[in-house]
């Protein structure tokens, strides 16, 4: 039992290298296993033997590839749940009341100071500056949405 | 309120300068945005008081962004009771 679980580990490895060293394993492995059920474990073990012999053909060198970390891709899905998020968790705001169309100002009786410290929460949110001229413009979540997906090239 | 006045925005991005300096030294957010609201409250029309405050904003983010401002406190009263 012991011996077929240690089989498989050195198989997971799948190293040409270890070809030499498994050989030996599974010779061990027969010579240990004397007493008990002889005869299946070291055909086995001779089976598994000749397919480490073929399998060292494989050149030991894997395909060359670089690789690169990068945020999950945004969707006007996700953009919409975030600046959601986001509005929700700011104390001044009903979360009931709030809809992806409620103005800032009319509906939920914010100021522009308020507004002011919103876009900065999204400006924190998603990692990039949205510049004064443009950020005063900004009254319902659904211009947000807008104007993130624009910057950011998203669309659908 | 649709369009701001140049005021208004100059006031406007005096907050957002404010808030952005404030975020990493304890104790000043709340201060900020009371003081802010506290002088919401004056008339638009009053622009020499409305000017005043804001180079005094102005010199007091100077302060503030200066490396060796750590933090703020304040002392207050406690409330009577009876």
């Amino acid at each position: 039992m012991a011996a077929r679980v240690l089989q498989q580990c050195v198989r997971s490895f799948a190293r040409p290298s270890l070809r030499l060293c498994s050989s030996n394993l599974a010779l061990r492995v027969t010579a240990v296993q004397a007493v008990a059920v002889h005869r299946p474990l070291s055909f086995a073990a001779d089976s598994r033997r000749t397919r480490w012999l073929v399998q060292s053909r494989i050149p030991s060198v894997g395909v060359l590839c670089r690789q690169y970390g990068d945020l999950p891709p945004l969707t006007l899905e996700t953009i919409k749940e975030r600046v959601m998020y986001v509005l929700k968790l700011y104390d001044k705001i009903n979360p009931e009341k709030l809809q992806t169309s409620s103005h800032f100002m009319k509906d939920l009786g914010l100021d522009s100071l308020d507004q002011v410290e919103i876009i900065m929460a999204m400006e924190d949110e998603f990692g990039f500056e949205i510049p004064d001229a443009e950020a005063e413009k900004l009254m319902t979540p659904e211009e947000i949405v807008q104007y993130i997906a624009d910057k950011k090239d998203v669309y659908e | 309120m649709l369009r701001h006045s140049k005021l208004q925005k100059q006031v406007l991005a005096l907050y957002r300068q404010f808030l952005r300096a404030g975020q990493d030294k304890p104790g000043f957010l709340p201060r900020i945005r009371d003081e802010f609201r506290e002088n919401s409250r004056i008339k638009k029309t009053d622009v020499m008081h409305i000017e005043y405050l804001y180079r005094r904003g102005q010199r007091q983010l100077e302060q503030l962004r200066n490396a060796n401002t750590k933090q703020l406190g304040s002392f207050s009263k406690p409330k009577e009771r009876g």
